[in-house]
């Protein structure tokens, strides 16, 4: 793609970047606040559309990892990889941050009308950044993008002290009501940000939810694994897939902080790091637990009438076996909905119940072998 | 002009990902004209593939036993997928990842988690409808 250089002062850029981010800001909820350094050059020409665009993937990620969605941007020149550099970063301080930048923070929110409350714990520098070579003329070269991630104990985290109250400077901005439950741990904006829609955000937490002790217990069994096969790198990577898998779900309906313990995880096991694993292994497992017992109204109860119409059961169940062998699981899914109203005994609706979750995880093999089970006690009755 | 389409004429879309609870997620994003399946593993995607030709792909590139680049590969080893668009999803956001997920030429990639409109975007811009 052919480069568009414009010379540009980084005020009127931060001007065109506000302007483009304040609806986006205002809607998620977020604040992004700017770290700029005072001794940059009046103008850079580079390529400010290109630029805008990276940033606002850098912004994207930051979401994700950031557990109060507060962003700040930082632009200065930079000598750190060995020439002179201009540097857009884009940071989380909602997770970490170094405890020197804590007055510095304050003042910025500050005048966002944000209080902030500091609190140690674990967390990270967590930094995206794009950088590009000054040349002659302050041109701006060779834009390279950078992902730094540096897991460490006892950093400072940022709370929002006055959340509801504030408000960005010169935008009004209206409360989002609907009838979701308040979650510990869940901001249902940000999973709606991903899904666009709310029925869906809840869909994918209540599912998640249904199965979320099974994940546990998987995870905690891959630990074992890692930890009594002295490591081995096919146990680090079932390990991190397995974490890996995790953090996508539970990011996807806005469970950010579990979600951004899940990636530090990750980021060790990625790295074959016992001692990091060690450390964040057991916080993710209770933090999990905690949420699982939080979370409680996420549980779908139904109300079942008795039926001992067995061979409409077993008529069913030939046809959800059919379905499974075509992978068509909208099908699977309504036919599990239809059987689910009726209660047929203990014996089969706990065997029901174990249909349910290999409808839930897809697995086309267990379902045809749990319908064939079923199938064959229900025929007897 | 009648707006309905049928199952036949519908542009399919696959989804592979190893979470089913993502799967069904983006599953939800994908408007009604579209026929939209979804799979696990790999064994799940080709039993799909032969049945009913996807026009279009989306990939998760991490998988456990087959991940999604050797898919891809697998994929593209068939004469008949050469002109299937895949599009990868992965939340690997560095550069060296992303450099290694351009160099299979995919149709793009998407990062996680997928939003429905980057998802619909994709559909649009690969399907041309």
């Amino acid at each position: 793609m052919a480069m568009s250089y414009d010379a540009i002062r980084i005020e009127d850029y931060l001007k065109q970047f506000y302007e483009q981010f304040l609806p986006i800001m205002e809607e998620q909820s977020s604040y992004i606040t700017v770290d700029l350094d005072p001794d940059l050059k009046a103008a850079y020409s580079f390529d400010v559309i290109k630029s805008m665009s990276i940033i606002n993937n850098m912004l994207a990620s930051g979401y994700i990892g950031s557990n109060n969605s507060l962003l700040t941007i930082g632009i200065k020149e930079s000598n750190r990889l060995g020439g002179c550099y201009l540097d857009f970063c884009v940071s989380y301080t909602g997770v970490g941050i170094d405890k020197d930048k804590i007055a510095f923070l304050e003042d910025r929110y500050e005048e966002f009308n944000i209080e902030i409350k500091a609190s140690n714990g674990i967390g990270s520098i967590f930094r995206f950044s794009m950088v590009a070579e000054i040349a002659d003329d302050n041109k701006l070269e060779d834009i390279s993008y950078i992902f730094e991630a540096r897991s460490l104990m006892n950093l400072t985290h940022l709370r929002i002290k006055n959340r509801k109250d504030c408000r960005l400077k010169g935008v009004t901005g209206t409360e989002k009501t609907d009838d979701r439950p308040i979650l510990e741990g869940i901001n249902w904006s940000l999973g709606d940000a991903n899904t666009g829609n709310t029925d869906i955000t809840l869909s994918t937490a209540c599912r998640f939810y249904k199965h979320m002790l099974q994940s546990i217990e998987e995870l905690a069994g891959l630990y074992l694994s890692l930890k009594n096969d002295d490591g081995q790198s096919d146990d680090y990577n079932n390990y991190r897939i397995c974490v890996h898998g995790l953090k996508g779900v539970l990011a996807t309906f806005g469970a950010t902080n579990l979600s951004y313990l899940a990636y530090l995880i990750e980021m060790a096991s990625k790295d074959n790091d016992n001692n990091r694993i060690d450390v964040l292994h057991p916080i993710f497992i209770e933090q999990l637990n905690l949420a699982y017992s939080n979370w409680t109204p996420l549980k779908i109860s139904t109300t079942k009438t008795k039926s001992d119409d067995f061979d409409s059961l077993v008529s069913k169940l030939e046809q959800l076996k059919e379905s499974a062998e075509s992978l068509d699981f909208d099908k699977c899914d309504e036919l599990l909905a239809d059987i689910c109203q009726n209660s047929y005994g203990e014996e089969l609706d706990q065997s029901i119940e174990e249909l349910s979750g290999s409808i839930d995880m897809l697995d086309d093999n267990m379902i045809i072998n749990l319908c064939d089970g079923i199938i064959s006690v229900a025929g007897r009755k | 002009m009648s707006l309905l389409f049928n199952e036949t004429q519908k542009k399919h879309i696959l989804f592979v990902d190893d979470s089913p609870v993502l799967l069904r997620t983006v599953k939800g994003f994908v408007p009604p004209k579209y026929k939209v399946s979804i799979a696990v593993n790999a064994e799940q995607a080709f039993k799909i593939i032969d049945m009913s030709m996807p026009d279009l792909i989306f990939l998760d590139y991490e998988m456990p036993d087959i991940n999604g680049a050797q898919l891809f590969k697998l994929f593209k080893e068939r004469p008949d997928m050469d002109n299937v668009p895949v599009i990868f999803l992965t939340a690997q956001s560095s550069q060296e990842c992303i450099q290694e997920i351009m160099e299979l030429q995919p149709a793009g990639y998407i990062l996680k988690p997928p939003s429905a409109e980057r998802i619909n975007a994709a559909i649009k811009k690969q399907l041309l409808v």
